[in-house]
């Protein structure tokens, strides 16, 4: 009968032989002569216990044969470890729990967010315009003095109204310098989302059109004062005097309208600059319209950016793709390092397959299938087909042979009974 | 809080030969330093307190670690795993060449006459490192089955299934082995036993 080691060991290690119970006494008693026997074997056991935890205290550590070791471990290295990959399992090896890393990778993303949110041109006011309800500064009045001096003057937001002969004491005097009235105008909230939905040549064309018209009705309603008889009171002595306050035509000389039409005209330049200066956002793309060049330009610029975009994602999405392991085998964890994904398999048949197989199977889809056994295991099964036709049984048997090199990416097993063959598929 | 951050020197042996395996000499360095006396001290006992032998086995199995850290099977304990390398070099070593059983004469302060296995025979002039010295005879006189064994259980404190692992046998036939070994040692040592 085989003795109970584990048993008698535990009883040698806690008792005397006159500390044992008597069913411990039988037990002992059935392998053990006697007493004295048990006594020598307790001794003996303590004391080599002693011995060898000092022994190995007393070992020093070869520091020579330390650096040998590692050299030869710095000079096996694969290669192929990227910066990244270096990077990689650097912060696998600071946050060596998948919960830590998570989390690390969840704080990474909201700074990249909130640092995004705050660089996006969403969030600079010049973008409020385009908003529907915003309303816009516009228009500059020039002032041009009979010198040819041209004088700005700052725009106010303010409703539609007739520049009275009251403001000409506010231009600067001694010049003879006249002004053009300043003329705002506020563009309802829909009219601002049309013009600025559509393309450049549009809007421009529209302000274009607006400006001859405003220049018109400027004219007109200058006209229309210069024409009109002086307002007259009679003052206290009975005479007729001129309210000068209000006709400001009094003492202003007269303009003609070709020169408000040139004053429009400049207007019309400077607000035709500061557009190409700083151009409205392709909004051309929103419209759908593309008549002009830079709108259509742009959005075929933004196409492609997307279009890229969506490209690059989804080549992301297949090299970074994990395929699922068995919830059995214990590893369900997606984080774990021991993912089989894509991109490692991929990467490990760049390195074994030669040139002239690699060439010969660009564009081609191979899949294969895995096999994950009961002892957590991955074997090569097959390799099914090729995406564009046939290849020569030649290269798919190197494949074959060569994926049966594939670095063991191994699981722990809970005892499963199962066996799953998985399909995997990479494009070369 | 969530201790994002944990000390790699705390991880444990699996988790840093997956990271050697994809080449952090770090996480192999930490795997060295925790290993390398151990191992080294495995061999001195195992092939006859040889330091110069065993010094070079240390290095051959570090260095083949090294060259192939993928070849360890993460869903193993490393422990085990790395013990039943050194006990099939040990073996293989055994079969290459008898290793003698370094019998140390008067330097180690005893006066001894060896005639077979009978204590009757045997005079002693007990000194302070007597029993240790007598210890390292005995267990060289041991067959390395019984000797591996032994050192396992209770030097590395493995379990029984662990060394019925790295053994490749059975768990009956550990537990028979150990109890064998712990009779016969002290039956050997009784005699250098404190009164």
């Amino acid at each position: 009968m085989t003795p109970d080691i584990e048993k008698i060991e535990h009883l040698l290690n806690a008792k005397t032989f006159e500390e044992l119970s008597s069913s411990e006494r039988q037990l002992v008693l059935a392998h053990l002569s006697g007493k004295a026997e048990y006594d020598h074997m307790r001794e003996t056991l303590l004391r080599v216990k002693k011995v060898f935890n000092t022994e190995a205290q007393a070992m020093a550590v070869d520091t020579v044969l330390k650096e040998q070791v590692l050299n030869r471990f710095e000079q096996n290295k694969q290669q192929s470890v990227s910066v990244f990959g270096q990077i990689a399992v650097f912060f696998q090896t600071l946050i060596p729990t998948p919960m830590g890393r998570f989390s690390a990778a969840l704080a990474v993303l909201l700074v990249v967010v909130t640092i995004g949110y705050f660089s996006l041109p969403n969030t600079k006011p010049e973008m409020a315009q385009n908003t529907p309800a915003t309303k816009i500064k516009q228009h500059e009045a020039v002032a041009e003095g009979d010198s040819g001096e041209s004088l700005s003057i700052e725009t106010v937001e303010s409703k539609e109204e007739e520049a009275t002969l009251g403001n000409s004491h506010d231009a600067p005097s001694g010049k003879g310098a006249t002004f053009a009235p300043v003329t705002t105008e506020i563009f309802k909230a829909e009219e601002e989302v049309a013009s600025y939905r559509a393309d450049e040549k549009t809007k421009e064309a529209n302000v274009l059109k607006q400006m001859p018209v405003m220049a018109e009705k400027n004219m007109e309603s200058d006209q229309n004062r210069m024409n009109d008889k002086p307002r007259t009171y009679t003052n206290s002595d009975g005479y007729e005097q001129y309210n000068i306050t209000n006709n400001r035509s009094a003492s202003l000389p007269q303009k003609e309208s070709s020169d408000v039409m040139k004053d429009y005209s400049a207007k019309n330049k400077k607000t035709t600059e500061r557009k190409e200066n700083h151009p409205a956002p392709a909004e051309g793309a929103l419209s759908g319209k593309a008549d002009d060049n830079k709108s259509t330009q742009k959005i075929d610029n933004v196409n492609v950016a997307a279009a890229n975009v969506q490209q690059e994602t989804v080549s992301k999405t297949e090299a970074t793709k994990t395929y699922k392991i068995p919830a059995w085998s214990g590893y369900e964890n997606a984080n774990d390092a021991n993912y089989l994904t894509g991109e490692k398999i991929k990467y490990f048949l760049l390195q074994e397959l030669n040139i002239i197989t690699l060439e010969k199977l660009k564009g081609h889809q191979v899949k294969f299938l895995l096999t994950f056994n009961e002892n957590g295991n991955i074997t090569l099964g097959k390799v099914l087909h090729f995406s564009k036709g046939k290849l020569p049984d030649a290269y798919k048997a190197e494949i074959e042979s060569k994926m049966l090199k594939l670095p063991p990416f191994k699981f722990s097993s809970n005892g499963g009974q199962k066996t799953l063959e998985q399909t995997y598929s990479i494009t070369f | 809080m969530i201790n994002l951050f944990v000390d790699i020197q705390k991880a444990s042996d699996e988790h840093l030969m997956a990271q050697a395996a994809k080449g952090n000499s770090r996480a192999f360095a930490i795997i060295y330093d925790r290993y390398a006396g151990k191992m080294q001290w495995y061999f001195l006992r195992m092939l006859g307190k040889d330091a110069e032998l065993a010094r070079d086995f240390t290095q051959d199995l570090f260095v083949k670690l090294a060259e192939k850290p993928h070849l360890f099977d993460i869903s193993k304990k490393f422990s085990t795993w790395i013990y039943t390398v050194a006990h099939n070099m040990c073996k293989n070593e055994y079969r290459k060449q008898s290793v003698r059983h370094h019998i140390p004469g008067d330097d180690y302060g005893v006066d001894r006459k060896v005639s077979g296995d009978n204590d009757k025979d045997l005079e002693m002039h007990v000194d302070k490192n007597t029993f240790e010295k007598m210890l390292e005879i005995e267990l060289n006189l041991l067959d390395e089955n019984h000797r591996t064994a032994f050192l396992l259980r209770y030097k590395e404190e493995m379990s029984i299934k662990e060394i019925a692992e790295v053994m490749g046998t059975s768990e009956g036939t550990v537990k028979s082995r150990l109890f064998y070994t712990v009779k016969k040692l002290s039956e050997k040592l009784k005699a250098f036993e404190y009164n």
